[in-house]
Order: structure tokens, then C-alpha cells, then sequence
């Protein structure tokens, strides 16, 4: 798993079920509060800020893991 | 077993005085009425601490950690189930509404080795007496996203007042619970509510650990703890707060843990920044138009728009003359364009009398006004509570269009606020997007039925004080921008320059095209040239 989805499940409570297409419907527990502290345990592990437009919750997780990869290649 | 929990105003007002957090959120109806929720909710960890009296007193005695989850506001006279659920090594009890979990409490006998979530300090700092501790306070310190960060440690004292306490919780029935458990909570509610983030926060979180002591060790007085408190982090484009503290109830040790979001409240529109989406004109001068709940949010922007092109507007509010009287010293020389009418807008009655004092017919009607929007779960035990948000939502478009009968003159305009999220249903809010679809229906009725331009417009999501937000304006459209759009539609009304063109269908402005901060009004600013 990779390190993006074990962040995910220690946030959320359970593991991404569509990997990276796993969108907010998908899972119950990502709502608005737990995206907050999704972004906030993912930038402090990773040490990037991620753009805008995904500090609200809507969007794949695929979407957070890219924009790690473009701040933090190797990650 | 589940059980039914029903929390009043009255136990709310019981907590504060016993626990010290007078948050205005809790008991100010006020300032509730400014917020997201529309009115004052409950203390969560008054919610939780009653949840917990459903455990077995053995659990109760036992516990070493418990962690509470706020997911949602709770409200004073609103009916919740408390459900206990024995699991391995751990018991959780939860807080439902409908099916949907409102706040969660795991409780263990144990420590667990981690808490990736919300790790709790393992420094063991020294608490002796401050020379200088925090004072105990009674009204919420105000911190913001430039403050917040300048905080460093604090120590002091807390106690709550068990007597008080214990007088309500009895009204709960059940487990006592233990009264270290109960002050640690309450000092994460107090510290929350009244120091860091303050005025402004919401809790969202508190992990305790809780180890026995001697009784007469770090010990303030037999009622008093002593607390220290690390300086906070702070994640300022979430608002996401989080502090970790050391707390020493008598005979306990505690590590405290406590995550909260700072609010953002959403600036009212001015004259100033709606005119950096829209140039003065006279294209609605002698214009005579109405905007219902035109004192804050979008139906602000709105008001002040259509003034800024020349408008007459009366601004119907519910019970807010003084933003109304703001908004006029705001407009300067504009002022006297701006009349006011103080009116529950659902009250078809109250608002023709209103209607009838005005010196002439309306040109146009702007129905800006909703109810605050809960997140209600799609639950047979929510078809009531959804129907009656329903009925209030539609109320505020039904009542102001059928008092204006006869008192909207012909060709004028009719514009009334949907949304977005009608395309797109977010999962708690089905009764949100229903309210706007019967409203869309009225609309159309009207259009169909009356000698009146409809407009439906449907913004994407606003930053207003009643869509809260704690990300403030990101992934939001300024109310000013819409505004703008609205105000310029209504400018190029054929009609009023004597081509009357009643197509009988309601417009719909999308998302699309009032978001843009310049495409459509360039758009009519050319068609205003050509004409």
C-alpha cells in the first residue's frame, strides 16, 4: 500500500477501496472534517502544500497522491 | 440498546455555568444566528459526556483512554440515539441522527501504542504554579489565523463546578461518570470555547489518557487542576488547530489532546467591493426593486448592486435593521435608495402589509432569503425533519410571490436563487436540493402564469456567514461576482425599454455563467451599447 493510502486509512479509519480513483462517496468516513486532517497529515509526512483546489473534498484521492509526486518526486 | 436523548437549552445553560465554556455559539441566540448552524448548538462534549452514561459502570471506572470525534453539530430540542457497542478490547458508544454518526466516543481500559490522528504529547512537563497563569475567563478570547500562531505555553488552574454538574448529568439517568473523566472533557470544552482557538472555534476532536497518581500530588486545591498547555499548531489554509496539554485532576494524571477548527467568518459585501464587479450606471435608475433577505450574504451583494445601477431597493429583513443601517452609511450619497423593512418574509400576510405601505409598484423582486442548511441523512427517521426544512425554504419564496400579486408590475422581473448542488446532490443534503427544485417549479409557475420576466439563477458554492467554510474563500465564488451578473441581467430587461418580449419561460444563469468575473457582464455591456 502506498504510503498516500496508509495515510488514508490511519485518517479515514478504513482503506481506500478504489485505490487511487477512490472518491469521497466511496467511503464513508471522508467527509469534510476527515479531508482537513487528511491534507494536514499529508503535508506534514510529506512536507509539500498542496494546491488549492484540493484543500476541499471532492476530488480522487489519485488527485493528492499526483500533486505529492509533483512537489516531493520519489514519494 | 439504543436510547433517546433529547438535550435543552436549559441543560446547556446548566453545563456552561458548571464547566465555564460560555462559548457564544452555545448560548448566544444572536450570534448563533451569524453562524452555520443558525442558532445556538449544544456544548459536543455535554452531548458526549451523556452518551457516556449509558456505559456499565465497570467500563467507567476502568477507562484509560477515550478519544471523541465531533462529525456534526448538535442541537438543543433535537431527538438523537445513543448507541453502545461492545467491540474488542474497546467500547464505542455513538451519538445518531438518523444513520448518521454525529459524535463518536471509543473508550479503552487500556493505553493504545499510537494515535497516529492525534498523538498525544508524551513530555511530562512540569506543572508547578505559574507566576503568571492564565486568567479564568468568561468571555471567549478572539484569536485568528494572524494571532492564533503568536500563542505560546500557558499554564493555570481549572475546576469545574461539581456540585452543578452532578445536578445535571443526574438528569441524564444512568452511569455516574467518574469526576476526573468529567473535568478533563470539560477543560478541553472550556479551553476550546474560551482560550485557544476561542471565539471562534469549533471542536472537533479530544484524545485522553488517563493514569492514576497520588492523590495529594500536583494538586492545586482538592477542586482545582493544575494544566499546562504547549504552544498550538496551527494549519492555516485549513484552520485545523491542535493542542496537546497536561491536566492533573485529583488522583489522575491526564494527557489531553484536543483538535479544533478555527472559523472563518465570511465578510459582508460593500459598496466597495461590489463595485469592483460592476461599474456605476443609471440603466435601473427610478427603478423600485425588493430584495427579500437583502441585509447579509448574496442578497447583500445583490442590494447593493442594483443600487450601484441606479436602483430603488427595499431591503426586507427579518430582524436586522442594524446591517441595514450599516449598509446605508456604507452607500454615502446612495443612501436614501436604500428603505428598509423589518418582516418574516414567510409571512405572506405581514409582507403584503408591507408591500401595500411602499408608494409604488415593483419593478423587481429578488427572493434571496433561505433557511440555514443542516446535513440531515436520507433516513426514514428524517422524513419529518427534511419536509419541515422543505416547507421553510419554500415558504421564503412562496409567501414573497404571492404577496406580490398585483404589486409586481407587468414586464418587471422575478428572480429567485437556486443552486448548483441541484446538478450535483451532496450526500446530506437531500432535502436542500428538493427545497430548490420546488422552488425552481414556483418559479416556473410564475413565468408561465404571470406577465414577468423569471430568472432562476444557480450560483456554485458562496462563502457567506451561512455556508461557513473553515477553508474561507477557496473553491468559492465571491457573492459580489454573482451579484453582479444578477444585477446586470436585470439591467438589460427588454421590457423596460419598452420591447417587451415575455417569453413565459424562466432563464437560468448556470453556474457557468455568473462565476466568470467578467464574460457576461461584458456581454451585456455590449448589448447595452448596441441598444
Amino acid at each position: 500500500m502506498s504510503r498516500i493510502s496508509v495515510l488514508f486509512a490511519s485518517v479515514v479509519g478504513m482503506a481506500p477501496t478504489r485505490g487511487e480513483d477512490t472518491l469521497p462517496d466511496d467511503v464513508r468516513g471522508w467527509d469534510s472534517l476527515a479531508h482537513i486532517r487528511l491534507v494536514y497529515a499529508i503535508e506534514r509526512e510529506f512536507g509539500c502544500e498542496l494546491p488549492e483546489d484540493l484543500l476541499l473534498v471532492g476530488k480522487p484521492l489519485g488527485d493528492l497522491a499526483a500533486a505529492v509526486r509533483d512537489s516531493a518526486p520519489g514519494a | 440498546m439504543n436510547q433517546r436523548i433529547v438535550i435543552t437549552r436549559k441543560q446547556v445553560a446548566q453545563f456552561a455555568a458548571a464547566c465555564g465554556d460560555r462559548n457564544p455559539l452555545h448560548l448566544d441566540m444572536r450570534y448563533g444566528r451569524t453562524t452555520p448552524f443558525g442558532q445556538p448548538v449544544v456544548h459536543g462534549v455535554l452531548a458526549a459526556i451523556a452518551g457516556l452514561t449509558r456505559l456499565d459502570p465497570s467500563i467507567l471506572s476502568q477507562l484509560r483512554e477515550l478519544r471523541l470525534d465531533f462529525h456534526h453539530p448538535v442541537f438543543p430540542g433535537t431527538e438523537y440515539v445513543i448507541q453502545v457497542e461492545p467491540e474488542e478490547q474497546r467500547t464505542v458508544v455513538r451519538l445518531l441522527l438518523g444513520d448518521m454518526v454525529v459524535i463518536s466516543a471509543i473508550c479503552l481500559e487500556h493505553l493504545s501504542i499510537t494515535d497516529r490522528q492525534l498523538p498525544v504529547s508524551t513530555l511530562k512537563p512540569n506543572l508547578q504554579h505559574s507566576d503568571s497563569p492564565e486568567p479564568w475567563r468568561s468571555k471567549a478570547r478572539e484569536l485568528s489565523t494572524e494571532t492564533l500562531p503568536e500563542v505560546g505555553l500557558e499554564k493555570g488552574s481549572y475546576g469545574i463546578d461539581v456540585c452543578r454538574m452532578r445536578t445535571l448529568l443526574d438528569q441524564f439517568g444512568g452511569s455516574v461518570v467518574p469526576t476526573h473523566i468529567i473535568s478533563c472533557l470539560s477543560w478541553a470544552s472550556y479551553w476550546t470555547g474560551m482560550h485557544t482557538p476561542g471565539r471562534d472555534a469549533l471542536l472537533s476532536a479530544v484524545v485522553v489518557r488517563l493514569s492514576r497518581i497520588a492523590a495529594s500530588l500536583a494538586c492545586a486545591t482538592s477542586d482545582q487542576a493544575l494544566y499546562q498547555v504547549e504552544p498550538p499548531s496551527f494549519h492555516r489554509r485549513t484552520g485545523l488547530v491542535r493542542i496537546e496539554a497536561r491536566l492533573l485532576p485529583s488522583g489522575w494524571d491526564t494527557d489531553i489532546a484536543v483538535e479544533s477548527i478555527l472559523r472563518r467568518r465570511a465578510p459582508q459585501a460593500t459598496c466597495e467591493s461590489v463595485a469592483r464587479h460592476l461599474s456605476p450606471s443609471d440603466q435601473l435608475a427610478n427603478k423600485f426593486m425588493v430584495v427579500i433577505g437583502g441585509s447579509r450574504g448574496l442578497g447583500r451583494a445583490i442590494t447593493l448592486a442594483l443600487v450601484q445601477l441606479g436602483a430603488t431597493v427595499l431591503v426586507v429583513h427579518q430582524r436586522s435593521p442594524e446591517r441595514v443601517a450599516e449598509m446605508r452609511q456604507d452607500a454615502g450619497q446612495n443612501r436614501d435608495r436604500i428603505l428598509s423593512a423589518a418582516c418574516d418574509a414567510s409571512d405572506g400576510e405581514a409582507l403584503s402589509t408591507v408591500l401595500d405601505a411602499q408608494e409604488t409598484a415593483i419593478d423587481g423582486l429578488i427572493l434571496a432569503a433561505a433557511p440555514v442548511i443542516p446535513s440531515l441523512p436520507f433516513h426514514c427517521s428524517m422524513i419529518g425533519p427534511s419536509l419541515r426544512y422543505v416547507e421553510r425554504a419554500l415558504r421564503l419564496v412562496w409567501a414573497p410571490i404571492a404577496a406580490s400579486a398585483g404589486r409586481l408590475k407587468e414586464g418587471g422581473e422575478l428572480v429567485v436563487i437556486s443552486s448548483e448542488a441541484v446538478e450535483e446532490p451532496p450526500a446530506l443534503w437531500p432535502h436542500y436540493v428538493s427545497a430548490k427544485m420546488a422552488i425552481e417549479g414556483l418559479a416556473r409557475y410564475a413565468a408561465r402564469q404571470w406577465p414577468c420576466n423569471v430568472t432562476i439563477v444557480r450560483p456554485s458554492r458562496l462563502w457567506t456567514e451561512l455556508t461557513g467554510g473553515t477553508t474561507g474563500s477557496i473553491g468559492t465564488t465571491p457573492v459580489e461576482v454573482v451579484a453582479a451578473h444578477i444585477a446586470s441581467h436585470l439591467a438589460s430587461n427588454q421590457s423596460w425599454k419598452g420591447n417587451a418580449s415575455l417569453s413565459r419561460k424562466a432563464t437560468v444563469l448556470s453556474a457557468g455563467d455568473i462565476s466568470s468575473p467578467t464574460s457576461l457582464l461584458f456581454r451585456k455591456d455590449e448589448e447595452h451599447a448596441r441598444n
